[in-house]
């Protein structure tokens, strides 16, 4: 008891020649800070927010770290916080229709930057394709490709559901292409992601997904790029950003050569 | 209504219809055992059962997704009875809806069982009515209240359930696809008036069948008085 009375006193002691003064000096600067803080972030945010479609999530952080270490190379200015929300297409499209302040948007297909373009949510002129998609058929044992249609009748694959991603309305197609559409047990997944999932689980046989997520570890067979459609991925800057002169930064190096060069090595082709 | 829309909404009855029915089996002896139980280890197993309604459904749809996988015993077992794998089939929902709507069975059966009269069933035990009979014709008839509540609340959060399903499910039309997740589908591909529909319809049925609930249970709390 004695020693939580001495220490009070030292408490006060302490309070007495923080002065009323002094304090209300030192709250009129928390003020202005807080206040600069508030309206910068209403200018430029220091931090980048990219949508970015399930499917390039692992090349974009690749992507990113390269940008990153260059940009500290040149010790620039620039800030190098950048923040990736990945989900499907479409409800990343939803969410920036909803207000959401996302930077960038990198689609899996050219529709729905098409929409956002329409409903003027995106700068004038940056819609661009920055990547073609490819699939692959992961499997538990290696397929030629003239085999694939035989393997893969009456047995359960999973795919991105065609209503909703690119890349199922691409598997959708090769199916249909291979003319066994209506032999095969489809389970749909909610996107790439879920149908690799789906088989890394066992719980499918097959499963038609993005090449660029593809470990090197699982057995898997290109699928040519002949038998769909091409997956061509669309970006924009968004009119709701609050980072534009990082992100048009940013959106430069993505179609830079040396980016590109990365992309292709994921498993997307040539543009 | 599209086709889509009315397969739906009957395979969400079908499953809460059977997840209840399956629950009201299980539960019905599982809350007794609780509610007479006196052990040191009963907060642990009342916490075992209270678990789903903590637990976010991830958890318990990346559990059932590993178990179910024909690699694991569970899975294993499952595909040598049936011959057909389990994940993203009918009976892979009834097996997670039994799982995830657990407690909101079986905790209003143990509070109605915790209030039950003892020595009612004494005295039909002293006049030598069998162990059944004194369960069918005075525990259930007295305990109607909770089975009420029970079979509600099991059924009206069966088909609640999104996140599981989303999960185990694999969205196949008439086999999987419950509204929840059609819903879901509608909203993600910008079908906004569809999916309008489908939530107005899910909120006015979900409050009458709890506003019965309640009402029901306030008129037999009249009853009692």
């Amino acid at each position: 008891m004695k020693d939580l009375i001495s220490r009070a006193g030292y408490f006060k002691q302490h309070m007495n020649s923080f002065t009323a003064q002094s304090f209300f000096q030192k709250f009129a600067v928390l003020l202005i800070l807080s206040a600069h803080c508030t309206f910068s972030a209403a200018t430029e945010s220091p931090q980048l927010l990219i949508a970015c479609a399930t499917n390039f999530l692992p090349t974009l952080k690749e992507l990113v770290a390269h940008y990153s270490a260059k940009q500290s190379a040149l010790s620039t200015s620039i800030k190098k916080d950048i923040q990736i929300s990945s989900a499907a297409s479409g409800t990343l499209t939803q969410q920036i229709i909803q207000g959401a302040p996302f930077d960038i948007f990198l689609s899996a297909d050219a529709a729905l930057p098409k929409l956002l373009e329409e409903k003027k949510l995106t700068e004038a002129g940056s819609r661009r394709l920055y990547a073609v998609g490819t699939l692959a058929l992961l499997s538990r044992q290696a397929i030629p490709t003239s085999e694939l249609a035989k393997s893969l009748v009456n047995a359960r694959l999973s795919i991105a559901n065609p209503k909703t991603a690119p890349y199922g309305r691409a598997a959708q197609q090769v199916l249909q292409k291979m003319g066994i559409a209506k032999n095969v047990n489809i389970v749909t997944a909610n996107n790439v992601v879920q149908a690799y999932q789906h088989f890394v689980t066992a719980n499918v046989e097959f499963a038609l997904t993005s090449q660029s997520l593809v470990d090197s570890k699982h057995t898997y067979t290109k699928i040519p790029s002949h038998w769909h459609a091409p997956i061509q991925q669309y970006g924009a800057l968004l009119s709701n950003g609050r980072s534009k002169r990082q992100a048009a930064l940013f959106y430069d190096y993505l179609h830079s050569a040396e980016a590109q060069e990365i992309i292709v090595a994921n498993g997307y082709e040539k543009k | 209504m599209s086709e889509a829309e009315i397969t739906a909404i009957i395979l969400t009855i079908k499953l809460a219809l059977l997840s209840t029915v399956l629950l009201l089996l299980l539960a019905t002896p599982l809350a007794w055992w609780l509610a007479q139980y006196r052990g040191k280890l009963k907060p642990l197993y009342e916490a075992i059962i209270a678990l789903p309604l903590v637990l976010p459904p991830t958890v318990l749809g990346f559990y059932l997704l590993v178990a179910f996988s024909p690699n694991n015993f569970f899975g294993k077992i499952w595909l040598n009875f049936t011959g057909q794998p389990l994940a993203f089939s009918f009976s892979a929902l009834v097996i997670g809806s039994i799982i995830y709507s657990l407690p909101f069975v079986v905790q209003p059966l143990q509070n109605n069982f915790e209030r039950f009269p003892r020595n009612l069933i004494e005295a039909a035990t002293v006049l030598g009515s069998s162990r059944f009979d004194r369960f069918s014709t005075i525990i259930i008839p007295l305990s109607k209240r909770g089975f009420i509540t029970a079979a509600s609340l099991g059924f009206a959060h069966t088909v609640g359930e999104f996140g599981i399903v989303l999960m185990i499910g694999g969205n196949i039309p008439g086999e999987t696809q419950v509204l929840s997740i059609l819903l879901y589908e509608q909203v993600e591909t910008l079908q906004f008036a569809a999916a309008h529909k489908l939530s107005l319809g899910l909120l006015i049925s979900s409050l009458s069948l709890l506003s019965l609930v309640y009402w029901m249970n306030r008129r037999s709390d009249k009853h009692h008085d």
